[in-house]
């Protein structure tokens, strides 16, 4: 279980990542608080365009012109990571914070061994010989389910299905034992069996070692089943924050609500969402959701709705007192 | 009688310089009038190219695709474009479907001029707005261009150009797996309201459970080019008989955290179609199989009334095994 009161290890505040494009200023994040404390297993959500990616190449300080971050604190470990430079944010990526992209074919080098790209990920940080790399490498692809390690490592990218691939990528970004893992979308493209074989493994692997991740994804399912935490975006802001177990059972916010009910099931009459997500050059005024919102009265369209505390945990952005979940509804 | 109905049907493709890829193994299945088949199955289940082979977009090596009770496989190439106005598809990538240099309205249209070549301008142009109504896009996007949409509109537009001959039967090619959640939705059931008006079969390829469960009303569950298991949506979910259907719905992850994730079973990846091993398909991944499932010949069998399973592990229908 996660312990409320320890520290957290990653503390986003206010953060804002806009991108200039010959059609103006794109608003992609949007002021965005949230925090993620050690060993936390948190899924980030929303649909394409919400900003949930853009958001953990923020952290990540993988954010190149056009884009650009212009406001906001994003500290680890109590260390602003806005502040670091180039090399000092090269150090923290493996061993503080590491990432696992969509696709491990762009994320893998395809003219060098697997040994090869393990090593030099380890030896960015350590002093390991080379037996010693091979050692942790073939350690760390078997604690991710792959059998015949030795196989893997001494072949290339282009040999590997996309489970394998992946799985690879995943070991590679863990072999450092780094305290919070962001992934973008990790199994996404793959079968779901594969999917399932490979998510059992890792998440069990994380939460052993006490280490955090945020999990980005379009995927309820995958963060209801495995994530203690969630965080929902819509158009670049936050507009629900907490446990899995209450938000995905009783949502609060009405675009939650709409997102669960977008998922198929038989028996139940499929509930869509009207109109499409507002422009992110044209921000709107008020609440960004109120013109695809049922709920919607007249605070909503003049004033922005901010992040209040519903419960212990739980934070939402909707002027409905008590969002759409207990009275609320209107 | 069926409207839709494939016999053994066999596909295989030669890699050029490479092995033979057995992409479908004798797959038999029909679909009713106004009924929803689904296909499920992951990739290199052989789910696309049977959606191909219903329509022969490909040549079959064996077996026998009727529509409407003719043998599409005995007809000349004039013959089957006659029948291609009632028998259509939609894809799964909308923007790649579209012509991008072609007004919307242009490109619903023309399956019209080669189908109803006496047909008038302006009766096709009433056809081609009404379409545009039925899908909810309205007439003021028949000028636009594909680039202008959005995927659920894009995915609008390719449902119009299936409908607008009026068909009878549409194969559905995995149309909602690049949409959002909430797009996804709207889809959906645009399609179903289509399905109730114009009384059309539905073969509904998928890896999405939650999708086809929702959609359809039977459904073929796919491993390596074979249907291992057969039956009632409903029936089959509630009573998943192959080892294989029991891993792959017990890999679909419920958005109620209280639904707690079933064990899963199987171990490894699916094997290649170049190589097929004798016997069962999933023999080496399966948690019930035993050797004798390595050489054993597994035909689908009536587990329960038309619930049917391919697995010598289950007991036929009235007892025995």
């Amino acid at each position: 279980m996660v312990n409320e009161t320890s520290r957290p290890l990653l503390e986003v505040k206010n953060l804002h990542t806009r991108f200039t494009t010959h059609r103006g200023v794109v608003r992609a994040v949007n002021g965005i608080s949230f925090e993620i404390r050690e060993g936390e297993l948190v899924g980030l959500v929303g649909e394409t365009g919400c900003g949930k990616s853009v958001t953990a190449r923020s952290v990540l300080g993988l954010i190149r012109p056009p884009g650009r971050i212009v406001e906001g604190e994003i500290n680890f470990e109590g260390n602003n990571l806005r502040d670091l430079s180039r090399r000092e944010f090269r150090n923290l990526r493996g061993t503080g914070i590491s990432f696992v992209p969509q696709n491990p074919w762009g994320a893998l080098n395809p003219i060098l061994r697997i040994e090869r790209q393990f090593r030099n990920v380890i030896r960015a940080h350590t002093n390991a010989s080379k037996q010693e790399c091979w050692d942790m490498s073939l350690a760390m692809l078997e604690s991710v389910g792959i059998q015949g390690p030795e196989r893997i490592l001494k072949g290339y990218a282009h040999q590997l299905s996309g489970g394998m691939a992946q799985r690879v990528v995943m070991a590679i970004a863990l072999v450092l034992n780094p305290r919070l893992v962001i992934a973008d979308e990790p199994t996404t493209g793959l079968d779901v069996t594969i999917q399932r074989q490979i998510l059992d493994m890792v998440m069990e692997l994380l939460e052993r070692d006490r280490r955090a991740m945020l999990l980005v994804t379009h995927d309820l399912g995958v963060v209801a089943q495995y994530c203690h935490r969630v965080i929902v975006m819509y158009a670049g802001k936050i507009v629900e924050s907490g446990p899995v177990s209450e938000v995905f059972v009783s949502p609060a916010h009405p675009y939650t609500q709409a997102l669960l009910a977008a998922i198929p099931r038989p028996g139940h009459d499929l509930v869509s969402l009207r109109g499409r997500v507002p422009s992110l050059v044209d921000y709107p005024t008020g609440c960004p959701f109120k013109d695809r919102c049922d709920h919607a009265f007249e605070p909503c369209e003049g004033t922005e709705p901010l992040l209040r505390e519903l419960s212990v945990g739980r934070r939402f952005a909707c002027h409905l007192e008590k969002g759409v979940t207990q009275s609320g509804a209107r | 009688m069926a409207l839709v109905r494939l016999d053994d049907v066999h596909k295989s493709f030669q890699r050029p310089g490479g092995p033979m890829v057995n992409a479908v193994n004798g797959v038999s299945f029909e679909i009713e009038a106004g009924e929803t088949v689904a296909l499920i199955g992951e990739s290199g289940s052989g789910k696309s190219t049977i959606a191909r082979l219903a329509l022969r977009l490909y040549e079959l090596n064996q077996g026998t695709v009727e529509f409407d009770g003719r043998d599409l496989t005995k007809l000349d190439r004039e013959e089957l474009r006659h029948l291609r106005s009632a028998m259509t598809i939609v894809f799964q990538e909308p923007y790649e479907s579209l012509n991008p240099r072609q007004r919307i309205g242009r490109t619903i249209e023309e399956p019209l001029v080669i189908h109803h070549p006496d047909m008038s301008a302006a009766d096709r142009y009433a056809r081609v707005i009404d379409t545009l109504n039925h899908v909810a896009l309205g007439e003021n996007f028949y000028d636009r261009f594909p680039h202008e949409l959005s995927g659920g509109q894009q995915q609008r537009v390719g449902i119009a150009r299936a409908i607008v001959t009026r068909p009878k039967f549409i194969v559905l090619d995995e149309p909602t797996s690049s949409l959002d959640l909430s797009v996804r939705a709207q889809i959906l059931q645009l399609l179903n309201d289509l399905q109730d008006e114009f009384n059309l079969a539905y073969l509904f390829i998928s890896h999405d459970i939650h999708t086809v469960e929702y959609v359809s009303d039977r459904i073929c569950v796919m491993y390596l080019g074979q249907i291992v298991e057969v039956g009632p949506t409903a029936e089959v979910f509630a009573n998943p008989q192959h080892p294989y259907t029991q891993a792959l719905l017990s890999s679909s992850l419920s958005a109620d955290p209280r639904v707690k994730k079933d064990r899963f079973l199987l171990g490894g990846e699916i094997p290649s179609a170049t190589n097929l091993p004798p016997g069962c398909f999933l023999h080496g991944r399966c948690p019930i199989g035993d050797d004798a499932c390595a050489t054993a010949h597994v035909p689908l069998h009536a587990f329960k009334g038309t619930h049917e399973v391919a697995c010598v592990k289950v007991p036929f229908a009235g007892g025995g095994s």
